[in-house]
């Protein structure tokens, strides 16, 4: 087994374990570790900037707004009565979904990459820069409506 | 275009789907607005690791980067929102079920 293919499978088996895990705090670590293991995937295949991305955004950032979230309303969290059993029944789901997968997705993965493709040899810079401007306007626009989402969520009563 | 990228590319996209269905399988059991947002989540996770599997194959990894960063930009603006939105739920509530929200129900 490749380094690569043991790093695939450590973000699907701490991802799942962040579905199933009883524990809220549980459940953040282990998608914090699935993070980590994504981003040295995204290192190992190339491409540095969104494993940097990864890595502090979603294995930091996220990680640090839920555990924050899950010590707020640990509280509510014990009435919330969840059927452990379909908890139990999404690794044999995703077994048989990963099965079928394997068994029936050739003709989906020889579709979709076509034969003949032009490789570009712009970097990463001249892309975000020039190529996709538009995407970093958009990218601010959509952090100006979250933080305006989240002061609307936690106006005070004083607040117009 | 290099065989083993070629190779590659089956095991990321299988991988990637795993990911993808892991994250549904997760919003659909759980009655937990907080397991909602792992759901979510793990659906960005297997969305970034296909961008960038498809952009290795097709010699084009500038661009899947970018689009790869503007990804995870709206996914965490995506969670941070849900978080603000299950904080100030549970304040006025006192739960984070999903079930016990049905004041908007028609």
């Amino acid at each position: 087994m490749s380094l690569h293919t043991f790093l695939l499978g450590l973000i699907v088996v701490f991802g799942l374990g962040a579905a199933m895990a009883r524990s809220l705090l549980a459940c953040g670590i282990s998608l914090a570790v699935a993070s980590v293991a994504l981003s040295l995937v995204l290192f190992e295949m190339g491409a540095p900037w969104a494993g940097i991305f990864e890595l502090s955004v979603c294995a930091g950032l996220i990680t640090v707004l839920f555990i924050s979230t899950v010590t707020i309303v640990r509280p509510g969290e014990d009435f919330v009565k969840e059927d452990r059993l379909r908890f139990y029944a999404m690794p044999v789901f995703l077994a048989l979904f990963g099965l079928a997968f394997w068994l029936f997705s050739e003709p989906l993965t020889t579709a979709l990459v076509p034969a003949g493709t032009a490789r570009s040899c712009a970097s990463f810079g001249q892309v975000m820069w020039n190529w996709r401007f538009g995407d970093i306007a958009g990218q601010l626009c959509m952090f100006a409506a979250g933080v305006l989402a989240v002061k609307a969520f936690f106006r005070g009563k004083n607040d117009a | 275009m290099p065989d083993n990228i070629m190779c590659l590319l089956p095991v990321n996209w299988f991988f990637a789907a795993l990911l993808f269905v892991s994250g549904i399988c997760c919003m659909l059991v759980s009655r937990n607005m907080l397991r909602l947002v792992i759901g979510v989540e793990l659906i960005a996770k297997g969305c970034l690791l296909a961008i960038i599997a498809s952009g290795q194959a097709l010699g084009n990894m500038a661009l899947a980067q970018s689009i790869a960063v503007t990804a995870i930009v709206v996914e965490v603006v995506v969670v941070a929102a849900g978080l603000a939105l299950i904080v100030r739920a549970y304040a006025r509530t006192g739960t984070v079920d999903i079930w016990k929200f049905d004041k908007l129900k028609g």
